[in-house]
C-alpha cells in the first residue's frame, strides 16, 4: 500500500479527510501522465540520435585533420616525397648533403609506333647517345634505359617529344651543394642507395634510418673554415708549384676536425672513376715520412720520463753522425753543445738523436705508442692507412725515427698527437662528429707540466731569432708549432714539408696541420720577415708551409675567436687593456 | 495537452534536424579547407625542401666569392687582426700609445 502511495505524486500524509475520485478522471489523469512519460522518453532519443549524429561529424573532422590526405600517400603525386637518406649538415647548420628526386628515362620499345622517326629525334636531342647501340636496344624489343638521372632540361626534351614509349622512373640522387669542398670526407653512393665511400659509407646505416629523415646527420665541420683553408692551399699550390697540399684544423680538447682539406680534390657531384694517385686523401690514407715535426715527441718524451730538461745541455753534437752504413747530418751547422730548447727549436738532427739515446729505445717506442703514432688513426671514414710496422731492431731506427725519418705516419696520427702534447697531457681521438663537451674521463699521456713546457717551447720556434716558424708568427693568436722539411720516401728529389702549428700557445685550442708535397722556391713572394720585406730562394717548410700557416690563421683566427668565447675573450680583452 | 507536447517534440526534432544539416555543411567545408590548406603545406614544404639547397648552393662560399670579385673592384681582403678595433675609444688609446712610442723612439735617438 505505501508503496502505491509513493508512487502517486498526489498522495499528502497529512491530509485529515478524504473522498472517492471519480474513476474515469483517475483513469484519464494515469493515461496523460503515462503518454506524457512516453513523449519525454522519445524526446530524449530525439536528442541521442541527434547527438550521436553530430558527435560523427566531430569524429570525421578530427579524423581528417590527423589522418595524410590520400593525395600525399599516393605515390604518383609528386608532392609526396619522402627522401632515402638522411641530410647531412655542418657544425653550424649548413646543408652539404641532400637527397633529391630525379627521373631516368626508360624505353618500353613495343609503345614506339615510329621507330626510326624516334631515332631521329633522340639523335638531335641527346646526340652523346651512341645511334648504333640504341637501334640494337629498339630492335631486341626488350625494356631498358635511355638515360639515368635525367635533370629537368633533359627529363623536358623527352617529355616534348610526346613518345608513349619513353616511362619516367622516378629515382633519388644525392646532391653536394658545396661541390668539391668535402669531395674526400664525405664520399659518394652508388645508385642503389648505398655509401660507398667517406662519411657515406661509415654512417650509411644512420642515415638511412627513416624514422629521423627529419634530423639531419650533424658533423663537426665548419663550411666556412673549410673553404678558406681550401682556398690558401690552393693558391700555394700555384704560388709553390707543388704537387698537392693538404691541411687540418683540429680542436684539440675535443678531437672535433673543423677542416680537412686535401689537393687535388673533384666535384663529387659528378660521377667518374678517378684512379690517378694524386687524388689520394692526403690527410688519413697518405703515408709520408714527416721528418722535423717528431722533434717534439722525442723532446716531450725526454721531459715527461725527467731524463732531461729543457735547459739541459746536449754534448757532443757532431756535424755528421755515423751510424751502421748511414750518415746522419744537419741541413747547417750546429754549435756543438746545445740546450734541448734549442734543439727544438732550431730543429738539429743530430741533437734529437742524442735526446732519443738518453730516452732509450723501450721508452720511446712506449711513448709514441701511447700517442697512436705506431697503430691506425681513428676516424668516421674508412679511407685510413695503418703506417708500416717499425722494425726496432733494426740498427739506427730509433736514430731515425727520432728526427722522423724511418717512420711513415698519416697526417691525421702527428695533428693527433700534437693535440694531446698542447691539451694538458690527454688523449683524443678525432672525429667528424659535433661534440659538445669534451670527454670528462680522457686517458692521460703526458704531464700536465710536460704539455705547459712543449706549448712554451713551441710558441719559441716561432719567436725565437732562430726559429725555424717566423713567418707564422700572426698577431693576435700567440702561435706556436713545429716544422718538417722530409724527402719523399718514393720520389727522393722531392719534399714533403709540413708545419703543425696550436694556437694560442698559452692555452692551445686549436692544432692546424699545412702539408705541402714537393713546394718549389718562390723568388716572387716577398715576405715578411720579423718586419723586414725579404725575398728568398728556398724551398724549406719556414719558407712555404708555415707562410701558408700564417695566412690560413689570419684568416680563420677571427671566425674561431668569435664562435669561441673563450679564445675571443682571451685575446679580445688583452687587446683592449 | 499532447498537442503543445507533440508540436514541442517536433519543433525539437526540426530544430535539431537543421541544426546537424548545417553542421554536414560545415563539415564539408572545413574538410575540404582542411584538404587545402593540407595540400599547401605540402606545397610548401616541397618548396622549401627545394629552395633550402637552392639556397645553400647560392650562399656557399665558394659562390659568394665569386660575387665578390664579380661585383667589387677592389680584391676582397680580410680584415686583420690588428685592425679591428671594438669602439672609438680602443681605437684612439691604441693610436695614442704607438704615438707615444714613436715620440719615446724619437727621443732614445736623439740622445
Amino acid at each position: 500500500m505505501k508503496k502505491k502511495y509513493k508512487k502517486n505524486k498526489n498522495f499528502n500524509k497529512n491530509q485529515k479527510s478524504f473522498f472517492f475520485d471519480d474513476y474515469f478522471e483517475a483513469n484519464q489523469k494515469q493515461k496523460d501522465i503515462y503518454k506524457s512519460s512516453i513523449i519525454e522518453d522519445r524526446v530524449y532519443i530525439l536528442f541521442f540520435f541527434f547527438i550521436c549524429l553530430i558527435s560523427i561529424f566531430a569524429i570525421k573532422i578530427t579524423s581528417i585533420s590527423i589522418k595524410e590526405p590520400s593525395f600525399l600517400t599516393s605515390k604518383k603525386n609528386d608532392l609526396n616525397f619522402l627522401p632515402l637518406r638522411r641530410d647531412i649538415i655542418d657544425r653550424n647548420g649548413i646543408l652539404i648533403s641532400r637527397n633529391i628526386k630525379t627521373y631516368h628515362a626508360a624505353i618500353k620499345p613495343n609503345l614506339i609506333n615510329d621507330k626510326d622517326k624516334f631515332l631521329i629525334k633522340i639523335q638531335i636531342n641527346f646526340p652523346e647517345i651512341s645511334h648504333k647501340k640504341l637501334k640494337i636496344k629498339l630492335q631486341q624489343n626488350k625494356y631498358f634505359y635511355l638515360k639515368k638521372r635525367l635533370t629537368q632540361n633533359e627529363k623536358n626534351k623527352l617529355w616534348s617529344m610526346g613518345e608513349k614509349g619513353i616511362i619516367f622512373e622516378p629515382n633519388q640522387i644525392r646532391i653536394y651543394p658545396q661541390a668539391s669542398l668535402y669531395s674526400h670526407i664525405l664520399g659518394q653512393i652508388d645508385n642503389d642507395n648505398y655509401g660507398i665511400s667517406g662519411v657515406e659509407r661509415y654512417f650509411d646505416r644512420e642515415l638511412k634510418n627513416l624514422k629521423k629523415t627529419d634530423k639531419p646527420i650533424q658533423l663537426s665541420l665548419d663550411t666556412n673554415i673549410q673553404y678558406l683553408i681550401k682556398n690558401e692551399l690552393e693558391k700555394s699550390l700555384i704560388d709553390f708549384k707543388a704537387n698537392g697540399a693538404a691541411g687540418l684544423l683540429l680542436n684539440n680538447q675535443t678531437g672535433e676536425v673543423l677542416s680537412l682539406v686535401s689537393l687535388p680534390d673533384y666535384n663529387i657531384n659528378l660521377r667518374k672513376n678517378i684512379s690517378s694517385t694524386v687524388y689520394t686523401n692526403k690527410i688519413t690514407k697518405g703515408l709520408y715520412e714527416l721528418g722535423s715535426v717528431f722533434k717534439t715527441f722525442t723532446v716531450a718524451s725526454a721531459i715527461d720520463e725527467e731524463i732531461l730538461s729543457k735547459d739541459s745541455l746536449i754534448k757532443d753534437i757532431t756535424k755528421i753522425f755515423k751510424c751502421s752504413i748511414h750518415k746522419i747530418k744537419d741541413i747547417h751547422e750546429f754549435p756543438s753543445e746545445m740546450k734541448v730548447e734549442d734543439i727544438l727549436i732550431q730543429s738539429s738532427n743530430i741533437g734529437a738523436l742524442k735526446i732519443a739515446e738518453k730516452i732509450g729505445i723501450e721508452k720511446y717506442q712506449l711513448f709514441l705508442k701511447e700517442l697512436n703514432l705506431l697503430g691506425t688513426a681513428e676516424l668516421e671514414i674508412d679511407e685510413i692507412s695503418t703506417p708500416l710496422e717499425i722494425n726496432w731492431k733494426n740498427k739506427c731506427k730509433l736514430e731515425t725515427v727520432s728526427f722522423g725519418h724511418g717512420i711513415m705516419t698519416t697526417p691525421l696520427q702527428v695533428a693527433a698527437a700534437y693535440g694531446m702534447i698542447s691539451n694538458g697531457g690527454h688523449y683524443i681521438k678525432p672525429t667528424l662528429k659535433k661534440k659538445e663537451k669534451a670527454d670528462l674521463n680522457r686517458k692521460r699521456v703526458i704531464k700536465k707540466s710536460t704539455s705547459d713546457k712543449m706549448n712554451e717551447l713551441l710558441r719559441k720556434v716561432v719567436t725565437d731569432e732562430n726559429g725555424t716558424a717566423s713567418l707564422a708568427n700572426i698577431f693576435g693568436y700567440s702561435v706556436g708549432g713545429k716544422t718538417g722539411t722530409a724527402q719523399n720516401y718514393k720520389r727522393k728529389k722531392e719534399n714533403i714539408n709540413t708545419f703543425i702549428s696550436i694556437f694560442p700557445s698559452h692555452n692551445p685550442k686549436y692544432v692546424l696541420l699545412v702539408l705541402l708535397d714537393d713546394p718549389k722556391p718562390a723568388p716572387h713572394i716577398i715576405y715578411n720577415y720579423r718586419g723586414r720585406p725579404t725575398k728568398v730562394n728556398r724551398n724549406e717548410a719556414g719558407w712555404n708551409s708555415v707562410y701558408v700557416s700564417g695566412k690560413i690563421i689570419e684568416k680563420i683566427g677571427p671566425i674561431l675567436a668569435i664562435n669561441n668565447n673563450e679564445v675571443y675573450s682571451n685575446h679580445v680583452v688583452k687587446k683592449s687593456n | 495537452m499532447n498537442n503543445k507536447k507533440l508540436f514541442f517534440s517536433l519543433s525539437i526534432f526540426l530544430v535539431l534536424m537543421i541544426v546537424t544539416s548545417v553542421l554536414k555543411n560545415k563539415t564539408r567545408l572545413i574538410e575540404k579547407n582542411i584538404q587545402f590548406y593540407e595540400s599547401n603545406i605540402s606545397d610548401l614544404k616541397s618548396n622549401l625542401y627545394e629552395s633550402q639547397l637552392d639556397y645553400f648552393y647560392l650562399s656557399s662560399p665558394r659562390n659568394i666569392m665569386k660575387k665578390i670579385i664579380n661585383h667589387s673592384e677592389n680584391g676582397y681582403e680580410t680584415m686583420a687582426y690588428s685592425r679591428i678595433y671594438l669602439s672609438l675609444d680602443q681605437f684612439l688609446i691604441e693610436k695614442e700609445k704607438t704615438a707615444q712610442s714613436l715620440l719615446n723612439e724619437e727621443k732614445i735617438q736623439k740622445k
